[in-house]
């Protein structure tokens, strides 16, 4: 309409106000539900319409307070299709009268096409043509369907889990063919709770929801709308997530926590006692080294090397150095066992043959040799099983004397000094013979464990050749060897017994030496002092300590073993294998040092040596070179 | 705007790719009409004026296309010629958006989302055309300035015909989603097309 004066505008104005711009709720359902202003109507007006796909639609009319019109029939619907500007009002092509429902089906549907409403009655028309629209616009999906939810995870404490929630589209919705493209809104509460919360629309077909928490039941739903379009379809029916206390999560944290402060207290117990105990730990985990350790001598002595102090002590200053009187040095180590060799065969077996002594049961004296005839392992029948080392020996076919005397050769020092020691034992058990003596009826074959000799040669008739030239090395560390002879002579008092198993090549006489006083002091009393044989010496068995010097052969020799340092000592030929120890069987009564005789191969026998005048009776330990002087051929 | 990359196992073909920019592509142009008219309208509540606005809605330039105006006929409808509509709509509304008295920003990227969107289509036309003689001549464009089509009868010519713009331009947009939505999951082999 043209307009060509400012009044005529007013006019149109009003004109248009009332026809075209109706304040009628009519076309409020036009607008967003939630922007409804309501109004009552009075008049007979359209209440909704609706479209669930974009391919049908509905509208639903009221009489307003025009009951009179409420009758079916009595209000008619019509509508106008502006798909042309020609285009006519036409009526509701269904109507459904039970609740007012007129009803467009797909052929009377278009979208993108305005679409008016209208109402009429006989004699009036309710012109609510603002209820125009256009389908797009008054979509309203269906709800989704097929809701359901999976656990996500579990938060570390148990105490709260997430979960996906997803479903399908509504079945109405073309979501396959792309007619229509929607967008979700999940809502979700704790039951008995008013307040709804919402998570963020979005058009995927399944969302997460966090933080919930255990042992709460939840209720969630969800609806959708078009993507870009405002109005939202109903609600879907609500689904409830309830998880409880079951789940090992909330079970398993305060078990964890037990389980960690149960091994952190067990953790500081143990540490508590190891700290209380912890010498004893320390004594079970790094037991101390044994020592040299003579009872009555200072050890500092002994690691010092102070050879003088020490053979002064245990001479005892002459006499018997090495009582029981002796200042106890190990008191701080109760658990030091000295080797204690009965005192009364010390004093008593000085020169006597007596084979309850030690001195003999050791050395085996030679005119014993008679009533050794025997291989060690044959005497053994007879003996009490008392499980001596009889290793050496437990096959008295087998081994003969040459191989026991190898064997024995090879006893001092060795570990296998079990088995001399112990066959010692079962010497000393016996008593009367010397078990371990391997004698023929030749040369003797002392071996002597406590005495180190080194085989220097095997014969092959099986005899063991000791180095005559151990001799110097050997007298050179005297004090070392001596020492040993000390340990050995201390640690097995039985080994006694093994020295009856002597080499014939021995050179050197030792003295044994028992610090305690007692035992076998080679030297004294109950040895045999043999003629010592001449030089060229098989080396077998053991040889007197010749009192006159016969050969210096080891001038050199500090030790405090009595035969090498002295020139007045005769020493085994140079030449001839001979062994390095000889040990003095027996001191006469002259005082001279027997030794073994030497066997077959040494030559005849030298005449006896003086025997050693100056030897104490009891000499208690080493003949120190300062005894040797009195040891005068 | 969600894009519906496909997520079968099968490499996504040029075609498809090229649909689902455009598709993304309209889909965003479809949004910012939404806001521009919610934006519109909201600034005119103020005016204390109720709006009639089916009323001015009742025509735009656009209804002169031919075009599908449901489903069935959508579904009906080749992929060409639903790409050769959806063509000449968003190549009207090149023309026309100058007129969106928007006073934003978007005014301009609405332009040039549109040329984009053009050129795209364009694209695939050219890769869907199997033979045919290219654009249906059945319908007559009308480039002529959009406000030709109304006559201002209200107080203010503006206000209706900036409505009237929004209110279109929306429409139409929406009108070349469906279009190329439909086309897309047409050819898409995963049977359902979930953006």
């Amino acid at each position: 309409m043209a307009v060509s004066s400012p009044s005529s505008h007013l006019l149109i104005l009003l004109l248009i106000s009332c026809l075209d711009w109706p304040s009628t709720p009519a076309s409020a359902f036009l607008l967003d539900r939630d922007h409804m202003t309501t109004s009552a109507p009075n008049e007979p007006h359209f209440t909704d319409c609706v479209s669930r796909e974009q391919e049908t639609f509905r509208c639903w009319w009221s009489p307003g307070t025009f009951q009179n019109l409420s009758s079916p029939g009595a209000l008619r619907v019509f509508y106008l299709k502006k798909d042309s500007p020609t285009s006519e009002w036409k009526e509701c092509p269904h109507y459904n009268y039970s609740n007012r429902e007129c009803f467009f089906d797909v052929n009377h549907t278009s979208v993108w096409i305005a679409y008016c409403m209208q109402l009429r009655s006989q004699n009036a028309t309710f012109f609510n043509e603002d209820d125009c629209f256009t389908v797009e616009n008054i979509v309203r999906p269906d709800p989704p369907v097929s809701l359901n939810w999976t656990l996500l995870n579990l938060s570390p404490s148990g105490l709260s889990y997430d979960v996906m929630v997803n479903w399908e589209p509504p079945p109405s919705a073309d979501v396959a063919a792309g007619w229509m493209r929607i967008e979700y809104k999940i809502e979700y509460r704790e039951r008995n709770t008013t307040n709804w919360k919402s998570l963020a629309i979005q058009p995927h077909t399944q969302q997460a929801i966090y933080g919930l928490h255990i042992g709460k039941d939840y209720e969630v739903h969800i609806r959708c709308r078009m993507q870009a379009f405002n109005k939202f379809g109903e609600f879907s029916d609500s689904i409830f997530i309830h998880v409880n206390d079951i789940l090992s999560g909330e079970s398993m944290f305060p078990l964890t926590v037990v389980l960690v402060f149960g091994i952190v207290g067990i953790l500081i117990l143990i540490l508590l006692i190891v700290i209380s105990q912890q010498h004893r730990f320390v004594m079970i985990l790094l037991p101390p080294i044994p020592a040299p350790k003579i009872k009555g001598i200072d050890p500092e002595l002994l690691k010092k090397g102070k050879l003088d102090e020490l053979n002064m002590i245990l001479s005892g200053g002459g006499m018997g150095g090495l009582s029981t009187y002796a200042p106890d040095f190990y008191q701080d180590e109760p658990w030091v066992e000295f080797i204690e060799v009965d005192a009364e065969d010390a004093d008593a077996a000085e020169k006597e043959d007596n084979q309850g002594s030690d001195t003999q049961r050791l050395l085996g004296l030679p005119q014993h040799a008679s009533h050794h005839m025997n291989t060690g392992c044959s005497n053994a029948i007879g003996f009490p099983d008392d499980d001596s080392g009889r290793a050496s020996c437990y096959d008295p076919d087998v081994f003969d004397h040459d191989t026991l005397m190898m064997m024995a050769t090879l006893l001092p020092g060795q570990p296998e000094d079990g088995e001399a020691s112990l066959a010692v034992e079962e010497g000393f058990s016996t008593s009367d013979r010397n078990l371990v003596q391997t004698q023929t009826t030749g040369p003797q074959t002392w071996v002597n464990t406590d005495f180190y000799a080194q085989v220097s040669n095997v014969m092959p008739s099986g005899g063991v050749v000791l180095s005559p030239g151990q001799q110097l090395r050997i007298q050179e560390s005297a004090s070392a060897t001596e020492e040993e002879t000390q340990k050995k002579g201390k640690e097995s008092e039985d080994n006694e017994g093994t020295a009856k198993k002597k080499q014939k090549e021995l050179q050197f006489q030792l003295l044994v030496v028992d610090p305690e006083g007692s035992g076998y002091t080679a030297e004294s009393t109950t040895r045999q002092i043999s003629t010592p044989p001449c030089s060229p010496m098989s080396g077998e068995g053991y040889q007197t300590i010749p009192p006159q010097p016969v050969e210096t052969k080891v001038e050199e020799n500090q030790s405090s073993y009595i035969v090498p340092d002295s020139p007045q000592f005769q020493f085994s030929a140079p030449g001839a294998p001979v062994s390095d120890y000889t040990v003095v069987q027996e001191v006469d009564t002259q005082h001279s040092l027997l030794l073994n005789p030497p066997p077959r191969q040494s030559p005849p026998p030298c005449l006896p040596q003086h025997p050693l005048k100056a030897l104490p009776a009891m000499p208690v330990g080493y003949i120190t070179p300062d005894l040797l002087g009195n040891l005068s051929p | 705007s969600v894009m519906c990359v496909g997520v079968s196992s099968q490499p996504i073909t040029e075609n498809q790719r090229l649909f689902s920019i455009a598709v993304g592509r309209v889909q965003y142009l479809h949004l910012v009409a939404k806001k521009l008219f919610s934006e519109f309208e909201n600034s005119q509540l103020e005016d204390q004026h109720p709006l009639n606005k089916i009323f001015l809605q009742d025509f735009c330039h656009s209804d002169y296309f031919l075009s599908p105006i449901d489903k069935h006929e959508t579904q009906r409808s080749s992929v060409l010629k639903l790409l050769s509509i959806s063509y000449r709509l968003i190549e009207s509304w090149e023309f026309s958006s100058r007129f969106l008295v928007a006073g934003f920003a978007e005014r301009a990227q609405v332009t040039s989302k549109l040329s984009e969107l053009k050129t795209g289509l364009m694209k695939l036309i050219e890769a869907n055309q199997d033979g045919a003689g290219g654009f249906s001549e059945s319908s007559v464009i009308q480039l002529t300035p959009y406000g030709n089509y109304y006559q201002s009868v209200g107080v203010d010519e503006s206000f209706r015909r900036n409505y009237e713009l929004f209110a279109c331009f929306k429409k139409d947009m929406h009108k070349v989603e469906t279009y190329l939505t439909v086309a897309k999951c047409r050819l898409s082999p995963e049977a359902n097309c979930t953006l």
